[in-house]
This record gives structure tokens, C-alpha cells and sequence, in this order.
């Protein structure tokens, strides 16, 4: 019984995918025709027409995705670093400041934002997403890393440092490698996160050039009245592809961080 | 955390600043006081029924993104095969790979008159229920809270495990030989233990749940006939169709009023345990 639930609930949860991926295989005419089911002839066209439209915008996310991760990890990892294993004036302070940006939701600095972008003349730039995912996600990825970096035990850091090791040996040699997981996990998030963001590029981003991918999505409907279903299927396929990618490489990570409580409450 | 400052910290002090202003984002520049308060609670129809339709749609969403991976977890947690639950750990995953856009789209595919949703009502004979799920204004809340049945939350579910698999296994045997059974062990044995995460989860999902419109704007842009209106989508015309940037930050400060008192005066605070 308990079994049936769990094939029904991941059949279900799963059947848009496939449905996805053999509608992008159809002919228009055979979309309409056999709806649920797979075709039998394989279709390659949708995907040539899709790719053409899809991939320069799938390259947009892949570099707004790849930067604001590296930014995210090169001030966040030092940060949580700083806030774990040395004492400083003021930290209490900063490191509250800091936790409470998570707090800031999204919906209240959207149109102030906005209107800053616009004034730092970064509309339609790349820039005019990388920095505000930064500053959106780099307080959460403080937070959890430094929870993280405590986690290591403290005779391990010591015992380095007694070594001689100054802190950027301890962090390298020490600590992160014993944070893996938690940073493919705190990777991943952020790589969904960024990849999925749609509203905010909507509004700053003008041009057909450099569009990320959902706002690409959006827009390839096109004529209303008479969908190409099969060919924007296509298009979602090749817009999922990075995330596999990325899934792929991280998943065992990822999932052993979960596990072990990356996000404990 | 230069970039922290400039981009946080300065948008949210404007964001109050200008809710007390009638701005255009350029040239219309002018102190109001609380009009544009005023406005949104007395004059604006619209406002009141965001707030009812935003409030629906997120405790559907609350419960959809707790309950579904609860039940989730605690069905995978208990089954005897060690390979079995590696391999559905890994498929809870799988749809992580979806831009949540291409799920908007393809269930926006799916409510059309002769999307899936339609299709399969009538292949299992009940052709009457069909409906333009999207194109009705007595259905169109109901198609929005169906999208993406069965609502699976891959991570949360792996928070949920997360949290089973920390139960000790004494607490099981204890719980055995008090007679209790699955039902009871889950009611006063596991649901207590993961008190945890169920707040975390709450929390999390009533933040998102309050601002998120992504699907409203793709699924209905607020139709039909403002019929599935939502606070944020209202911010966003507000701003980017009729230039109205005060009122805009105004209806922002009003939903961050409603998320703090809910999650930070309400009686979950998660940080709290931190320490």
C-alpha cells in the first residue's frame, strides 16, 4: 500500500518531465493528434529550430549563474571563515547586519532596486543581475558556512595553527575540505536559485541578446493562436540541459548535505 | 559586503522612504505623507482582494510544501530496502532540473481548454467536469493552487529525512514496546522531533508563499478580470505599467509588514536556537 503511494506520487511528479521530452520528438500534427503517448517517428526538427532561439540565452545563464556563484563564494568564504574562527571588534554587530539581509524579502527592494540599477546605468547588462543575486543570496551562504566551519572540530584548527599555518592555510587545508558537501549543497542552491530567478531580468534586462533563459521562455510563445508546442518543448528540454549538468556533479554531495542537516533549523 | 550594503541595505532604506512619496522613478518627486497608504486600504478594490487571493494561494502553499514532503519522507524513511530509498532519494531530485519557469509554461499547457488536465477528465468518463480552468474567474484561484500536483518538493523532503534519520533508534524500540503502532509512533514519537523542520518549513514557505507571483504572471496575469490578483503582481503593474513607484513600495512595505509580523513576532523564531 505504502509502496503503491510512493509510485503514484513519483509517477505523477515525474510524467510532466516525460511528457516534455517525448512531445519535443513529435511532429506538430501528431501533438494533436496522440497527445499521451510517444510518436513513432523521432521528430529532430523541433530541436534545430528551438536551439537557435534556446542556446544564446541558456550561455546568458550559464555566465550570470557561473559569476554570481564565484562572487558569492569568494566574499561569503572568507566572511564565514572571519566569523567562525577569529575574534574581531565589532563582529557581533556585522554578523548581525549581515544575517539580517535574509530577512529583506525580495518584493520590498524590487522597484527601489530597480530604479538603483537603472541610476548605476547597468540596464541591460549582465551586471544589472550579478550583483543583486550576490547581495540577495551571500547572507543565507554566510550563515550556513559559518554554522558549517564551527562544525569542524576545534582541535583540528588549532592543532594546525600551532603548526604554523596562518588562516588562509587553515581555510584551505583544513576546513574546507571538510565543508564539501555543505558547499556543493550551498553551490547547487544557488545555481537554482540564480538559473530560476524571472521577474527581476524581465524588468532590467531590454534586449533579445541578453536574455536569460526563463525570460527567453516567456517569449518564445509567440503567436498565441497557434502554439508550435512540440518546438517550445524542445526549448525546454535544452533549458534544462546545465542543470542536469550541474545535478549530475553535485547530487551525491548534495544530498549527503542535506542529510547531515546543511539547513538545520 | 560592500555589495551587501549597496544593494540590500540602501534599496530597503528607499523602499520605505518612497512609499511616502508620489514618485515616477525620474521627474514627478513629491512628499505625500501616507496618501498612498491611504489610497490602498480605502480606494484601491484591488488591494483588498490581492490580500484575499494572496492569502489563499499561500496557505495552499504552506501546506502543499510541508505536508506533501511529511508524508513523503516518512514513506521513504520506512521502507526496509536500503537501495530502494538511495534510488527515490535521487529521483526527489530529478525535477530540481525544471526551470520553475518551463513548469509554469507546460502547466499553463496543461489548464488549457484542451490541455492534459481536460484530456484526462474525459478519459475517465467525467467530461463535465472540464473546464477553461484559466479563463474561469470561479476556477482560476483552484487551477493555480492544482499547479504542479503533486507538489513533490525534492529539498524539503530531504530536510524531513534529514530529520527522521537523526531519531535514535531506542526512541523506536521504546515506542514498539509500548504497544504503540505506526499511526500513534508518527503522532507522538516522529511529528514532535521534527518540530524543527516543520517551522523551518513553514517559515520558509509562508516568505515565498506572500511574495511570489511568477506564476500568477505567467499562468494569468491577474485575469480573468482581475479575478486571480495577487499583492505582488499588483507591485509590479503599479511600478512598470503605470509608473506609480510610490505606491508601489508602499503595497512592498504592507507585504513586508505582513511577513515580519508573521514570521519574526509570530511565535516561530527559527534563529533563535542557534545559539
Amino acid at each position: 500500500m505504502r509502496a503503491l503511494i510512493l509510485v503514484v506520487l513519483f509517477g505523477a511528479s515525474l510524467y510532466p518531465i516525460v511528457f516534455v521530452a517525448i512531445s519535443s520528438l513529435k511532429t506538430k500534427s501528431a501533438f494533436a493528434t496522440n497527445y499521451f503517448l510517444p510518436d513513432r517517428h523521432v521528430h529532430l526538427d523541433n530541436y534545430r529550430a528551438a536551439a537557435s532561439e534556446v542556446l544564446p540565452s541558456v550561455w546568458n545563464s550559464v555566465l550570470v549563474s557561473t559569476a554570481t556563484v564565484a562572487l558569492v563564494l569568494a566574499c561569503g568564504v572568507p566572511a564565514a571563515y572571519a566569523f567562525a574562527w577569529r575574534r574581531f571588534r565589532g563582529q557581533q554587530l556585522i554578523y548581525t547586519v549581515a544575517i539580517c539581509t535574509m530577512m529583506v524579502p525580495a518584493v520590498l527592494t524590487f522597484v527601489p532596486m530597480f530604479v538603483l540599477v537603472r541610476d548605476l546605468g547597468l540596464i541591460d547588462t549582465q551586471w544589472a543581475l550579478v550583483l543583486p543575486y550576490t547581495a540577495g543570496t551571500v547572507g543565507l551562504s554566510v550563515f550556513l558556512l559559518r554554522a558549517f566551519f564551527r562544525a569542524v572540530p576545534q582541535e583540528l584548527v588549532e592543532a594546525a595553527k600551532l603548526d604554523g599555518s596562518g588562516d588562509l592555510r587553515v581555510l584551505w587545508h583544513v576546513v574546507l575540505p571538510l565543508s564539501l558537501p555543505t558547499l556543493a549543497t550551498l553551490v547547487t542552491l544557488n545555481v537554482l536559485w540564480t538559473w530560476n530567478q524571472f521577474l527581476w531580468p524581465l524588468v532590467t534586462i531590454s534586449s533579445e541578446e541578453q536574455r536569460p533563459v526563463p525570460v527567453a521562455l516567456a517569449f518564445l510563445t509567440g503567436d498565441r493562436y497557434n502554439v508550435d508546442y512540440p518546438q517550445l518543448m524542445a526549448g525546454y528540454v535544452l533549458s534544462a540541459l546545465p542543470l542536469v549538468v550541474v545535478l549530475a556533479i553535485t547530487m551525491r554531495a548534495f544530498i549527503r548535505g542535506m542529510l547531515s542537516g546543511a539547513l538545520k533549523a | 559586503m560592500a555589495v551587501l550594503g549597496v544593494f540590500v541595505l540602501y534599496p530597503f532604506g528607499q523602499a520605505i522612504y518612497r512609499s511616502f512619496t508620489e514618485w515616477n522613478g525620474a521627474n514627478i518627486d513629491e512628499f505625500v505623507g501616507l496618501a498612498n497608504y491611504r489610497t490602498m486600504f480605502t480606494e484601491d478594490p484591488l488591494f483588498w482582494r490581492s490580500i484575499r487571493n494572496g492569502g489563499l494561494l499561500t496557505v495552499a502553499f504552506v501546506a502543499q510544501s510541508v505536508l506533501v514532503p511529511l508524508g513523503t519522507a516518512w514513506l521513504i524513511h520506512h521502507l526496509r530496502s536500503d537501495r530502494v530509498q538511495y534510488w527515490l532519494r535521487i529521483l526527489l531530485l530529478v525535477p530540481a532540473v525544471v526551470p520553475t519557469v518551463v513548469s509554469f509554461l507546460v502547466w499553463s499547457q496543461f489548464l488549457q481548454p484542451d490541455g492534459l488536465v481536460n484530456r484526462l477528465v474525459g478519459v475517465v468518463g467525467l467530461d463535465s467536469l472540464g473546464h477553461n480552468w484559466l479563463g474561469d474567474t470561479d476556477f482560476v484561484l483552484f487551477a493555480l493552487i492544482l499547479v504542479g500536483f503533486p507538489w513533490l518538493n525534492g529539498a524539503n523532503t530531504l530536510i524531513y529525512l534529514a530529520g527522521l534519520l537523526t531519531i535514535p533508534h531506542d526512541l523506536y524500540e521504546a515506542a514498539r514496546m509500548d504497544g504503540a503502532g505506526r499511526w500513534r509512533t508518527f503522532w507522538s514519537v516522529e511529528l514532535p522531533l521534527l518540530r524543527g523542520q516543520t517551522r523551518l518549513l513553514v517559515i520558509l514557505s509562508v516568505i515565498l508563499g506572500l511574495q511570489n507571483y511568477d506564476n500568477v504572471f505567467l499562468l494569468t496575469q491577474g485575469g480573468p478580470a482581475d479575478a486571480s490578483v495577487v499583492p505582488g503582481l499588483l507591485l509590479y503593474n503599479n511600478a512598470f505599467r503605470y509608473g506609480q513607484y510610490g505606491y508601489a513600495a508602499a503595497i512592498g512595505v504592507v507585504l513586508f509588514v505582513v511577513i515580519f509580523v508573521l514570521t519574526v513576532l509570530g511565535p516561530a523564531r527559527p534563529w533563535r536556537k542557534e545559539h
